[in-house]
């Protein structure tokens, strides 16, 4: 579309869409109304010519015609009845014979006073009043108009002569009839068509000079509707093919514009609704900006809070803890044994208590998305002792007996030591709190494809196979979402499964009613391929199809190791589901799992505590690996560790 | 001469605790409850360690621990941390600004004496009494 169309020149009248309607208008009919044209020009025509034959058949046209042709032969015979007129003389006859003989006069005769021929002359049959002293008929020579017809149609003009007048020249007329009345026809019709040419062709002109004047004015008002521009309303009146061609570009003319009008309206209804709709967009955006920050202040806030509320319950336990100890110790002067019991009753239960405390605490921040992991490489043997020195007194106070079972050639696993030692407590404490009094627990540890496994036997009441389904059940729901403790099992088993996640473990129940009970859960391996492979099996407990970015990073020439840099940004900003894979070798593996875009998986990679971000870009070239909906960790793994023995930076520093 | 711990808590009673538990250990244990007076002892008598809380009621534990390492003598003290904020940022807080160990509350008090002994030498045969700030 010529875009000028739409701009029309604002000072052009715009006809309204309603100032002219093709469809009233009457269709022009040319046959008809030039046959209306031809019989007009035909009337006149006939009109004109019809005056002309009256005209030249009017008696004055008749006297005056004779008074002109016969005007000789008068004067001839005015001279012959002076001089001549006497029947005797033979002269005079053949004078009047050479009257009679001239051009349109038939015949001629001389009448006396008493209305007999004198003399005759011409056509004497035609007279039937041969020779003279014969009397002529009566109509001839009646008294009255001196020129009359005869009933054959013929012309007698009768003229006193003579000296007195008493005689009268008779002459008939010869050119009176059909040759004469042909003659006049052909005149009045020559004369019509002169007259109606005459008349037709002047306004002929000026309907022309009409039709070209409007057709110049549609001229105008077409270029003007081709530049762009509204042209006023054609005016041409008149019912002829202008005056239509007028009315139907005025309509086409306002169609156009209407159209156009329509099409800016459209346009600009468009413009407001794209603005309207942008402009929603922001607010929602906004809204969104807005409750994301505050939604985050709120999280923030309630951790802040929570750690506030673990710090008032903590000093206070400290207190008891510590007075507890200082007179179990015999600092505060000497006890009893039973005062001594009851004293590691007191710390058995604010032991317990500030276990909770780290329980409910670790719940909090994994609600909210803030618990960090620092899986590192460590011996079993080192984890497990960690815990036992509060294990220990735990098994004293409940009066069980605790074993541990560690061989030496287990392999080093990949695991958070806090989040580990705290499984492995709350399992031994889950244990003793199910034994009898003089029973043993033992905490062993066994290799296993992966990685290591670590199990808490009890020898209590053990459970149903139904409880143990349940229980199970609960463990894989908190693998997506923490839910409220198992009966009985209070926050602990809950947050402990929920570590083992984190620690890219499993954790199994193995149980029999009267038998007791085995608590195990495993770790992984400090090897790539094992650490992978358990990192997949988890991901896949997950509810969606998700897709993993995973890349190497390589120490920069003379600059820090990048597995201390990550390990910063892995604690800062990482959820328990991605992986850093530190290597030992100045490369550092990073997986990130769930839905990362590409964008995402940069911008944190560009976080602070990275090198600079065209190293975090460089680098971070992530290798993706698609998950469906079924996918085998051990077929993924090798995969993935294939990507990554395959891309440039980190070639050959990767067993495939 | 018995080995000086300064021990900065605002909670009197936790403090007299870890002091009871310090001079039966043999060391000469000294209250501060708050920071500003954890620094004005640590000028009076240089301590040999100083156990600190975070939560102070004037300052926290990170800036008295700035303060102490601000000072030439007490540049090498050992400065253990003790307290019940206990979380990750809290530790690399505390390390950051010049802290030597790190323990939460409720702490195991063998522990809390072998790191001492570890830290500034051999414990006292002679428990000592501990000595208290006038109130």
């Amino acid at each position: 579309m010529n875009e000028r169309l739409v701009e029309p020149d604002p000072r052009a009248g715009v006809p309204g869409r309603d100032d002219l309607h093709l469809g009233s208008m009457p269709t022009p009919r040319l046959g008809r109304r030039l046959g209306r044209w031809f019989i007009i020009a035909l009337l006149v025509q006939v009109g004109l010519s019809g005056a002309a034959l009256l005209a030249l058949q009017s008696p004055w046209r008749t006297q005056a015609r004779l008074g002109s042709s016969n005007g000789i032969a008068v004067l001839a015979a005015e001279q012959l009845a002076g001089c001549l007129l006497h029947p005797s003389n033979p002269l005079a006859h053949k004078a009047l014979d050479g009257i009679a003989a001239m051009e349109g006069v038939r015949f001629a005769m001389v009448l006396d006073a008493a209305g007999e021929v004198v003399l005759a002359g011409g056509d004497r049959d035609r007279l039937a009043v041969n020779g003279a002293g014969a009397t002529p008929p009566a109509w001839m020579t009646k008294e009255g108009p001196e020129s009359r017809v005869s009933p054959d149609g013929s012309t007698v003009f009768v003229e006193p002569i003579g000296k007195d007048s008493k005689h009268r020249l008779v002459l008939g007329l010869a050119d009176t009839g059909a040759p004469r009345a042909m003659f006049d026809g052909a005149i009045a019709v020559g004369a019509g068509f002169v007259g109606a040419a005459a008349i037709m062709m002047p306004v002929g002109y000026l309907r022309l000079r009409r039709s070209t004047g409007s057709f110049q004015e549609l001229l105008r008002a077409i270029r003007r509707l081709g530049k762009g521009i509204a042209p006023d309303p054609v005016a041409l009146t008149g019912e002829d093919e202008f005056a239509y061609l007028g009315v139907a570009f005025n309509s086409m003319a306002s169609n156009i514009l209407a159209a156009q009008r329509e099409l800016r309206s459209a346009n600009s209804s468009l413009e407001v609704r794209v603005q309207q709709r942008t402009e929603e967009l922001r607010l929602a955006n906004e809204s969104l900006e807005h409750n994301n920050t505050k939604l985050a202040e709120i999280t923030s806030t309630a951790l802040r809070f929570t750690d506030d509320v673990a710090h008032e319950f903590r000093t206070p336990l400290a207190v008891i803890l510590e007075f507890a100890s200082l007179m179990q110790d015999g600092l505060a002067g000497s006890v009893s044994d039973q005062q001594s019991q009851h004293l590691g009753f007191i710390s058995d239960a604010a032991r317990d208590l500030s276990r909770l405390i780290d329980d409910f605490l670790d719940t909090s921040r994994l609600r909210a998305g803030r618990l960090p992991v620092h899986r590192q490489r460590h011996s079993v043997d080192e984890l497990v002792y960690s815990a036992w020195t509060v294990l220990e007194a735990k098994a004293l106070g409940g009066n069980v007996r605790l074993r541990r079972d560690i061989p030496g050639d287990l392999p080093p696993v990949l695991a958070d030591l806090d989040k580990a030692r705290r499984i492995v407590i709350n399992l031994v404490v889950n244990a003793i709190k199910f034994s009898g009094p003089d029973t043993e627990v033992l905490v062993e540890a066994r290799a296993v494809r992966d990685g290591v496994r670590i199990s808490v036997v009890d020898h209590g009441p053990g459970m149903a196979k139904a409880d143990v389904d349940s229980l199970f059940g609960r463990f894989k729901q908190t693998a997506t979402g923490l839910k409220g403790g198992h009966k009985g099992f209070g926050l602990g088993l809950s947050i402990t499964s929920e570590l083992v996640w984190m620690n890219l473990g499993a954790i199994t129940v193995e149980s029999e009613l009267g038998r007791g009970s085995v608590f195990s859960f495993t770790l992984p391996a400090f090897d790539e391929a094992s650490i992978l492979r358990s990192y997949l099996a988890r991901l896949r407990e997950l509810p969606r199809s998700t897709r993993i970015r995973a890349a190497r990073f390589q120490a920069p020439p003379g600059g820090m190791l990048p597995e201390d840099r990550l390990t910063e940004f892995v604690a800062d900003l990482m959820l328990p589901r991605d992986l850093q894979l530190p290597s030992g070798d100045g490369t550092s593996v990073l997986l990130l799992g769930a839905t990362e875009s590409q964008v995402e998986w940069r911008q944190r990679l560009a976080a602070p505590g990275l090198p600079d971000h065209e190293t975090a870009e460089t680098q971070a070239r992530p290798v993706v690996v698609e998950l469906e909906d079924s996918w085998d960790p051990w077929e993924v793994s090798a995969e993935l560790l294939a990507e990554l023995a395959r891309a440039p930076e980190t070639e050959g520093m990767c067993r495939a | 001469m018995p080995k000086s711990i300064l021990v900065v808590d605002d909670d009197v009673r936790l403090a007299r605790a870890v002091l009871l538990r310090l001079s039966a250990a043999g060391y000469q244990a000294v209250h501060a409850d708050c920071g500003r007076a954890a620094i004005e002892r640590a000028g009076d008598r240089v301590p040999d360690a100083v156990i600190l809380d975070i939560r102070l009621p004037d300052m926290d534990g990170f800036d008295v621990c700035r303060h102490l390492r601000a000072m030439p003598p007490l540049r090498n003290t050992p400065i253990v941390f003790l307290s019940a904020n206990a979380s990750r940022e809290d530790r690399q807080r505390a390390a950051e600004a010049g802290g030597t160990r790190f323990f939460a509350k409720p702490c195991s008090p063998p522990e809390l004496l072998a790191t001492l002994k570890q830290l500034c030498g051999a414990e006292c045969a002679e428990p000592a009494r501990p000595t208290f700030p006038a109130a």
